[in-house]
């Protein structure tokens, strides 16, 4: 029975640190969402200080995960692997902690016409993380058998990045054909590709669980 | 002063260990699946238990098969040892592909033919095994491998538990590798001084040959067991310790019938077995060429070195 519940720390320890992450993300774009169309220089301090307690929250459940691969319990290339991982889930929490506090030094404000299309973004970016969730569960825990649905869920992760590109593109050729000022053009520029940015961070963890899935086929 | 003449055995032992270790933990330590150190004992231990415990039958055979050769004092052991000894150093010098079980068949087939002795029935057994170990263990190399790679998949799904398995799958076919290769290669060091030099009994042949072996290990492996570890063709941990397993199984095969078998040749076996059932080239020229050289270059050096110093000797 040890043994049983030894062999599942990694495998739990990865999805609290994933999970940390994705809950990371939905604060910041519920925030993000709430303070864009309405500035509140006081509420944006206390998002930024809330994403901040979450991003360390991840920090510490990542820094825990590392503890545990250096006892040893997992062959080199699968410590090297997880590592690679979490670092990258990691990627996610950071971001978000990024933008939510250049929002708030740059008390960014962002015409309706294109907040839309940033929460777009954001809504696709939570359903990659949410398939990406699925598939490291099932990575860690039932990897064979579910081999065909993981890799059409890492297809649909990809496809989703496609659709938020597309979604990034529009708003940057809307940006520099309007009349605002050239600065205000660019820091709206910055900020379409930052929240871009995560969705990107999800196809670069769905590559690596792809390389992990092939690189353990017997 | 007739034990003096086990200098060779002695140092033939050394070579062996400090080079065939390699084929036991080689891809595990390479790899950091298990650590050198923890290897390097382990191996030491098991290739010593290996030629106490099973090591007799090689000596009888190999010991019958050089009588019937003429080698029947402990001088005539000395220099055919010494022959195989001399090729063995020098090739490994060389950087060429060398078995030390071909060498020691090669030197006695150069006594016999110099005492106008040699026997070829007696010799044929030893050739066919040569070819017969890499072509075992390739086909054991391709059941085993085929039978993991359907059944292992489905049964273990968790990465941890798996890695698990594998971890457990280096350790014990290294220790079985080194067991086997104690059983098998400990005649090639000792059985020629068995009954040949006062009161060299099997028992004490099997012990010294051990320990010779085991101490080859223990102080000069590190660099053979990294460079053949690296070298030996890893397409998944799975078929690094089914290689060793595979390779093993044919070596304690032969270690049952008595003829010593080159480990090395095993494991190039098993790797091409594995490479047929992922339908890939995993073992090249290089790879190939280096065993014919061994069947052919090695008994033939040995022999000639062995005709010539006991030709000198008179």
């Amino acid at each position: 029975m040890v043994f049983f519940t030894k062999h599942l720390k990694i495998h739990d320890q990865i999805l609290e640190h994933l999970d940390k992450c994705i809950f990371c993300h939905e604060s910041f774009t519920k925030h993000v969402e709430d303070i864009l169309g309405d500035w509140d220089e006081q509420k944006a301090l206390e998002y930024v200080k809330n994403i901040s307690a979450i991003e360390t929250e991840a920090d510490e459940i990542r820094r825990r995960i590392i503890m545990e691969l250096l006892k040893g319990n997992l062959l080199p290339q699968s410590r090297l692997d997880v590592l690679h991982l979490i670092e990258k889930i990691d990627e996610i929490a950071n971001e978000s902690e990024e933008i939510m506090r250049d929002v708030y030094l740059q008390a960014l404000v962002v015409e309706d016409v294109y907040l839309d299309r940033l929460s777009k973004i954001n809504e696709e970016t939570r359903t990659q993380l949410k398939m990406l969730r699925l598939v490291v569960d099932k990575i860690f825990s039932n990897i064979w058998s579910e081999n065909k649905k993981l890799n059409e869920l890492l297809i649909k992760v990809d496809a989703n990045e496609s659709r938020i590109d597309i979604i990034e593109q529009s708003i940057i050729k809307d940006i520099y054909r309007s009349e605002i000022s050239l600065a205000e053009k660019n820091q709206l520029r910055y900020f379409a590709v930052k929240f871009a940015d995560i969705s990107d961070i999800a196809e670069d963890i769905s590559d690596l669980l792809e390389r992990i899935m092939i690189s353990r086929k017997v | 002063m007739t034990y003096f003449y086990l200098i060779s055995a002695i140092f033939l032992g050394w070579a062996l260990g400090a080079n065939d270790s390699a084929n036991c933990f080689g891809t595990a330590v390479a790899t950091r699946v298990v650590r050198y150190r923890h290897a390097v004992l382990l191996t030491a231990g098991l290739v010593l238990a290996g030629a106490l415990m099973e090591g007799g039958a090689g000596m009888e055979k190999l010991g019958s098969y050089a009588a019937l050769n003429g080698i029947v004092s402990g001088r005539d052991s000395f220099l055919v040892m010494s022959a195989a000894a001399i090729t063995v150093g020098s090739l490994t010098f060389l950087k060429l592909p060398i078995s030390t079980s071909q060498a020691v068949i090669g030197a006695i087939i150069g006594s016999g033919i110099s005492e106008g002795r040699f026997v070829l029935v007696e010799t044929l057994p030893f050739f066919g095994a040569w070819f017969a170990t890499p072509l075992g263990a390739m086909v054991i190399g391709y059941v085993l491998f085929k039978f993991m790679s359907e059944h292992l998949q489905k049964r273990i799904n968790n990465i941890e538990l798996f890695d698990k398995f594998i971890k457990i799958g280096f350790i014990l076919s290294g220790a079985f590798s080194a067991y086997a290769l104690g059983a098998n290669n400990v005649a090639n060091i000792t059985a020629l001084f068995v009954g040949r030099i006062d009161s060299f009994s099997i028992r004490q042949a099997v012990i010294l040959g051990g320990i010779s072996i085991a101490l080859g290990v223990l102080t000069y492996s590190k660099h053979v067991m990294m460079t053949v570890g690296k070298g030996i063709v890893l397409l998944n941990p799975v078929s690094g310790f089914v290689s060793v397993l595979s390779a093993a199984l044919v070596v304690y095969f032969y270690a049952q019938v008595g003829i010593p078998v080159s480990t090395s040749q095993a494991i190039v076996g098993a790797v091409l077995g594995i490479g047929i059932v992922k339908g890939i080239q995993t073992v090249n020229v290089k790879m190939i060429r280096n065993i014919v050289l061994a069947w052919f270059g090695t008994p033939t050096i040995a022999g000639l070195i062995s005709f010539l110093l006991l030709k000198i000797a008179g």
